[in-house]
C-alpha cells in the first residue's frame, strides 16, 4: 500500500472528476458547478459517467449512503435517457442503484412504486420491438425450428413445450416448415406456459388460425403458471411422444434463490434428500462422472464463483436442478436453450455492475448505431426491456432477483448434470443462421460455434447463446 | 434424409424423365424402376448440331447427376463410384463379374450431356456439354445447394473441389487497404485505393492532428464564453510546433496564476529539458497572466479544461513519464490542481496510443452517424485501461475493510478504485475475499452509517478550521498528496463539497487526524 501511495501518477484519472467538482466548489462567483458539466465533450462525459457509476456502486455496496447520494447527484446532471449511449446507460444504471438503496426502506420503495401501471399491450409492443431491432429472437426461433425439424424427422406426433409462450411468430414459422416436409406435417401439439392468461389466449387464437390456414392438425394447450411452480403433470406428456422443449431466456430465472434463508448448495445439502433424489434419477454411470467432476466444484454462495480457481465451477441451484430433472423425466428428444451470454449472477454487486456495463453497453451501442436517438421505440426497448433487466440485476437480491444471466460455461455443466447431452447443430442450421445475420439490417453480428453451441457476437462481444440438448440415454 | 426418401426421388425422377420425354418427344420408355440399384439413365439417341454431329446426347436426371455412388451392389447395397470397383466387389459375393475393358477396337461413340434443369442453357441439345464430370460440376454449381463454406471468408461452394481450391488460396494473397478492406485481387485493390477515403484522410490527419486538438480545446464553446478565445490563435501556433499537452500545462499554470504566491517563476525545472514544455514556459502565454480579465476567468476556464486534460492526459504522451512527475509538482505546485500525476501517468502502454488513438477511434467509429464519439464499449475499455495501467497489481492492494477507522477506509477505497478499473477491463472479480466482507447487503445501510457518524462529527469540526484555500493548496502540493487518488485528495475536497451541500463526507478523508 505504501508503494502505491508513493507511486506517481497512480489512478489519478479517476480522481479528476471529483477533484474538479471540489475545486469548483472552492472558487467563488461560480454559479452552479454543474453548468460547465454540460459543456463536457461526449467522450469525457462518458468516461466521467463510467467512473461515477463504478464509485457509486462501490459506495452502495459498502452501504455509504451519503457518498452514493452525492455521486448519484452528479450522475443525474450528466445522464439522460435521451442522450448518447453512455448517458442512457448511466441513466438506467443510476436508477437501478438508487432502487437498490431504496430497498433498505421498503415503505419508501413501495410508495414510490405505488402508481406503476403495467399494460399488456405495451409489453407486447415492446417485445415486438425487441424482436425487430435485434436478431437474437429471430435466430433463436429459426435455429430451434430447424433443430426441431431435423430431430422430428419421421415422427408422426410432435409435442412442443414452450417455456415462455409469448410470441406466435416462432411457431408460425415452424408450421410453414413442417408443412414443407416431404412426408407432410405431423400431428402437432404445443403446450404454452405463461403467467398471464391473456397472453396465452392470444397465442392460442393466433396459432389455431394459422394452423387452419396451413391445414396442419394442431392443438394448443395453455398453462397459466410461473415457471418455478410448474406442475409437470399438467403438461400431459404422453409416453413415447416426440417431445421438444423450447426455452428462450427462461432458465436463468430459475437460478434465483432465497439467500437469506438457505444457501443453494452448501455442502450440507449433499446429504439432503433432494440431492439424493437427483442422484437416483441419474444413471450410475453419470453418478460416477459427477463424483469425478469433483463435488468441490459446487461452491457455496459465500465465495464468488468468478474468483474460484476452476473456470467451470458453478453454484448448484436446487430449483433449477429440480426443474431440469423434471424436464429430463419427460424424455425430450430435443431441448433448445437460448440464454444471454454474460455473467450477471455474481455474488458481489460490483462484479455484476461491471459485467452488466459491458453487456448492456454493447446492446446500447448497437441501438445507437442503427436507430436514431429521437426514436421513441428505441427508448422503449431501452427502458422497458434493458432498463428492467438492469434494475433487477442491480437492485434486487434473493428470490426477487430473477435476472441471473450466466455464461455457457456454467450452463453446460448444469444441463449435463441433469442428464442432458449436447446436440451439435448441423451445418445447415449454421448456414441459415449466418445468412440471416448477413441479411440487411444486421451488420456487425457474427456467429461462432463454441463447444457445440452457437454464440452470437456483436463487434466481438458475445451476447446470446443458443444450444440444443437431448435426453441422454444409457444403454 | 436422402436414403429414406429415395423412393420418392426415384418416382420423381420418373416424372421428370417422363416430362422431359414429352417435351422432347422422346420415344424410348423410362428404363429405371423405382429402386436405384442401377443408375437410371435416359438415353436419347438424338443428334446435336454442335461440334460433333454424331455425338450421342445423354440426358441424365438430377438424381443421377448428384449421385455419388452410381454403382450399387445388388447384394449388400454398397455404393461405388466406378463400375470397375463394383465388379471387383462382386467377386466377394461370388457373383458373376466382368471387368469391362476400354473398347479400343471399335470407335467409341462420342457422348454429350444435357443439363436436366429446363431453364438452363445447357438443357438444349445444341448446347450440350461434352464431359460427364463437367456436367456434374455444372449442375452442382448452378443448380445445387452450396454446402461447402470457406472457413476464413464467407464464400460458399457447391462443388467440393472448388471449395478446396479456394481454401488453399483464401487469405494467402491479400492486399489490405489502409481503410481496412481486404482484397484478394490486385486489380480491385488498386482501383479501390484510388478512390479510398481513408487514404485521403490519412494524408490530412497527421499534420493537422494537433490543430484539431487545439480547436477542440480552445475553439470549443467551453472557452469562448470564458473569454479565452484570444488565447486560441497563440496556442494553436504553439500546437503546430509543440506537444499539445504542453499547452494544457500552461492552462494549469494559468490556474496557478490565481495563486501566484505559490508559484515560483515559471521556469521549467531541468528535468523537463528534453520536454517541449521547456520552450513554452516563457511563452507569451504567461504574459497574458497580467491580463486581468483573463485571470478572473482563468480559473473557470482552467477548471473547465481540467476535465479535458484530466481525460486526455492518459492519452497524451509525455516522452518522459515518471521522471517529470517528481519534479513537476514541486516546481509547479499550481499544477497540483491538475495533479501532475495526471500528466505523468507512467502508463507507457497508453502513451503510444496518445492523441491519435483518441481521434482515430472517434473518426473511425463508423457506426456513429452523429458527431464522432466513442461507443459505450470503447469508453468502458478506455476507462478500464486508464485504471488498470496505472495500478501495478491490484492483488497486492487487497486489504480488508479495517474496522471503522478512517485510515482503514482509505486504502481500501483506493484498492477498490484500482480494482474497479481493472475489473472493468477484465470483467472478473479481483476482490473475491474482500467482497464478502465488504459486501454488506443493502440491509445494513443503517448500521454502517451510524457507526461512522460519531467520527464524522469530530472530523468535520477539525476540517473546517483548515479550509483555507492557501492551506488547501499547500496541502495539495505535498508530494505524497499528489499521488493520492481522489479519495485521498478529494476526500478533503469532498468534505468541502459535502459541507457546501450539507452532506458530511469527511468519513472518506484519511488525513483527518
Amino acid at each position: 500500500m505504501a508503494g502505491m501511495v508513493q507511486e506517481e501518477g497512480s489512478s489519478s484519472i479517476s480522481s479528476s472528476p471529483l477533484q474538479i467538482f471540489s475545486l469548483l466548489s472552492l472558487s467563488p462567483g461560480l454559479g452552479s458547478p454543474y453548468t460547465w458539466l454540460r459543456d463536457l465533450k461526449p467522450e469525457d462525459r462518458g468516461l466521467c459517467l463510467i467512473q461515477l457509476l463504478v464509485h457509486c456502486a462501490n459506495h452502495v455496496a459498502a452501504g455509504s449512503v451519503e457518498n452514493a447520494n452525492t455521486i448519484l447527484d452528479y450522475i443525474s446532471h450528466l445522464a439522460s435517457p435521451e442522450g448518447d449511449t453512455m448517458q442512457r446507460i448511466a441513466a438506467y444504471f443510476s436508477e437501478a442503484l438508487a432502487d437498490r438503496m431504496l430497498r433498505a426502506w421498503p415503505g419508501l420503495r413501495n410508495a414510490i412504486n405505488a402508481t406503476k401501471i403495467s399494460s399488456l399491450s405495451e409489453e407486447i409492443f415492446v417485445q415486438r420491438l425487441f424482436f425487430e431491432l435485434f436478431p437474437f429472437l429471430r435466430l433463436s426461433y429459426m435455429i430451434a425450428n430447424q433443430a426441431i425439424i431435423e430431430a422430428m424427422e419421421g415422427e408422426k406426433v410432435v409435442h412442443i413445450i414452450d417455456l415462455n409462450s409469448f410470441d406466435p411468430a416462432q411457431w408460425i414459422n415452424l408450421f410453414k416448415d413442417l408443412r414443407a416436409r416431404p412426408e407432410g406435417p405431423p400431428h402437432l401439439r404445443i403446450t404454452g406456459i405463461h403467467e398471464q392468461k391473456q397472453v396465452l389466449e392470444l397465442m392460442a387464437h393466433r396459432l389455431l388460425e394459422e394452423a387452419e390456414k396451413l391445414d396442419i392438425p394442431f392443438q394448443f394447450n395453455p398453462i397459466v403458471s410461473k415457471l418455478e411452480n410448474l406442475d409437470f403433470d399438467c403438461l400431459r406428456v404422453k409416453t413415447g411422444e416426440a417431445l421438444a422443449i423450447s426455452s428462450v431466456l427462461q432458465l436463468h430465472s430459475l437460478l434465483s434463490f432465497d439467500d437469506e434463508r438457505s444457501s443453494p448448495s452448501a455442502p450440507k445439502n449433499l446429504n439432503s434428500v433432494h440431492l439424493q433424489r437427483v442422484f437416483q434419477q441419474v444413471n450410475p454411470l453419470t453418478f460416477g462422472d459427477f463424483l469425478e467432476k469433483d463435488v468441490v466444484n459446487m461452491c457455496s454462495p459465500g465465495t464468488d464463483s468468478a474468483s474460484s480457481s476452476s473456470p467451470v465451477s458453478f453454484c448448484y441451484s436446487q430449483k433449477l436442478g429440480n426443474f431440469l430433472n423434471a424436464l429430463r423425466g419427460l424424455s425430450p428428444k430435443l431441448m433448445v436453450v437460448t440464454e444471454q451470454e454474460s455473467n450477471h449472477n455474481a455474488h458481489s454487486l460490483i462484479d455484476r455492475v461491471t459485467e452488466a456495463l459491458n453487456f448492456y453497453g454493447t446492446l446500447f451501442d448497437r441501438l445507437e448505431s442503427t436507430v436514431p436517438r429521437a426514436s421513441i421505440e428505441r427508448q422503449k426497448v431501452e427502458k422497458m426491456i434493458f432498463g428492467e433487466e438492469i434494475k433487477n440485476i442491480i437492485a434486487c437480491e434473493g428470490l426477487e432477483r430473477k435476472v441471473r444471466h450466466e455464461k455457457l460455461e456454467k450452463w453446460i455443466p448444469r444441463l449435463e448434470l441433469a442428464g442432458f447431452g449436447r446436440v451439435p447443430l448441423s451445418y445447415h442450421v449454421r448456414l441459415q443462421a449466418t445468412r440471416l445475420l448477413q441479411s440487411c439490417g444486421f451488420e456487425g453480428y457474427k456467429l461462432n460455434e463454441e463447444k457445440n453451441c452457437l454464440v452470437i457476437f456483436w463487434k466481438d462481444k458475445p451476447l446470446y447463446s443458443i444450444s440444443a440438448w437431448r435426453f441422454r440415454r444409457y444403454s | 434424409m436422402a436414403a429414406t426418401s429415395m423412393p420418392f426421388f426415384g418416382i420423381r425422377d420418373e416424372d421428370q424423365n417422363q416430362m422431359k420425354q414429352q417435351q422432347q418427344q422422346h420415344s424410348s420408355a423410362p428404363t429405371s424402376s423405382t429402386t436405384p440399384t442401377t443408375a437410371p439413365q435416359k438415353k436419347r439417341r438424338n443428334l446435336s448440331g454442335a461440334s460433333n454431329p454424331d455425338a450421342e446426347v445423354i440426358a441424365l436426371s438430377p438424381k443421377t447427376l448428384m449421385a455419388t455412388n452410381r454403382f450399387i451392389c445388388e447384394v449388400c447395397n454398397k455404393g461405388f463410384q466406378r463400375e470397375q470397383n463394383l465388379q471387383l466387389h462382386r467377386r466377394g459375393h461370388n457373383l458373376p463379374w466382368k471387368l469391362k475393358q476400354k473398347a479400343t477396337n471399335k470407335e467409341v461413340k462420342r457422348k454429350v450431356y444435357l443439363c436436366p434443369e429446363p431453364t438452363c442453357v445447357h438443357h438444349d441439345p445444341s448446347r450440350a456439354l461434352g464431359d460427364l464430370t463437367g456436367i456434374k460440376k455444372h449442375y452442382f454449381r448452378k443448380h445445387g445447394e452450396k454446402k461447402y463454406k470457406c472457413e476464413k471468408c464467407s464464400k460458399r461452394y457447391a462443388v467440393q473441389s472448388d471449395w478446396k481450391a479456394h481454401s488453399k488460396i483464401c487469405g494467402t494473397r491479400e492486399y489490405r487497404c489502409d481503410c481496412g478492406t481486404l482484397f484478394s485481387r490486385r486489380d480491385s485493390f488498386i482501383t479501390h485505393r484510388a478512390f479510398c477515403d481513408a487514404l485521403a484522410q490519412e494524408s490530412v490527419r497527421h499534420p493537422s492532428n494537433l490543430s484539431t486538438i487545439s480547436s477542440h480545446l480552445y475553439g470549443s464553446s467551453n472557452l469562448n464564453p470564458l473569454g479565452l478565445s484570444h488565447v486560441g490563435p497563440r496556442v494553436s501556433q504553439l500546437q503546430g510546433q509543440n506537444h499539445p499537452s504542453a499547452s494544457l500545462l500552461q492552462l494549469g499554470n494559468a490556474v496557478g496564476a490565481k495563486y501566484e504566491h505559490l508559484i515560483p517563476p515559471p521556469n521549467p525545472p531541468n528535468s523537463l529539458t528534453h520536454h517541449p514544455l521547456q520552450s513554452i514556459s516563457s511563452h507569451p502565454f504567461f504574459a497574458q497572466d497580467s491580463n486581468q480579465g483573463f485571470q478572473d476567468q482563468a480559473h473557470q476556464a482552467a477548471a473547465a479544461n481540467f476535465i479535458n486534460p484530466g481525460f486526455f492526459s492518459s492519452s497524451f504522451t509525455m516522452e518522459s513519464a515518471t521522471n517529470n512527475s517528481g519534479h513537476n509538482h514541486t516546481q509547479l505546485p499550481s499544477s497540483a490542481f491538475l495533479s501532475a500525476d495526471q500528466f505523468n501517468l507512467g502508463d507507457q502502454s497508453v502513451s503510444n496510443s496518445g492523441l491519435s488513438s483518441l481521434y482515430n477511434t472517434s473518426s473511425s467509429q463508423h457506426e456513429k452517424s452523429a458527431m464522432p464519439h466513442m461507443s459505450a464499449t470503447a469508453l468502458l475499455q478506455k476507462a478500464a485501461q486508464m485504471g488498470s495501467t496505472t495500478s501495478s497489481n491490484s492483488a497486492t492492494l487487497l486489504k480488508g475493510l479495517g474496522g471503522s477507522s478512517p485510515l482503514g477506509v482509505k486504502p481500501d477505497n483506493e484498492n477498490h478504485l484500482q480494482g474497479l478499473m481493472n475489473s472493468l477491463a477484465n470483467g472478473s472479480s479481483m476482490f473475491g475475499s474482500n467482497r464478502s466482507e465488504r459486501e454488506n447487503s443493502y440491509m445494513s445501510f443503517d448500521g454502517s452509517l451510524s457507526g461512522i457518524n460519531p467520527l464524522e462529527q469530530q472530523q468535520s469540526n477539525a476540517s473546517f478550521g483548515n479550509m483555507d484555500k492557501v492551506k488547501l493548496a499547500q496541502n495539495l502540493s505535498g508530494s505524497d498528496r499528489m499521488t493520492l487518488d481522489f479519495l485521498g485528495v478529494g476526500g478533503g475536497m469532498l468534505r468541502n463539497l459535502g459541507v457546501k451541500h450539507g452532506i458530511d463526507l469527511s468519513s472518506l478523508d484519511p488525513k483527518i487526524n
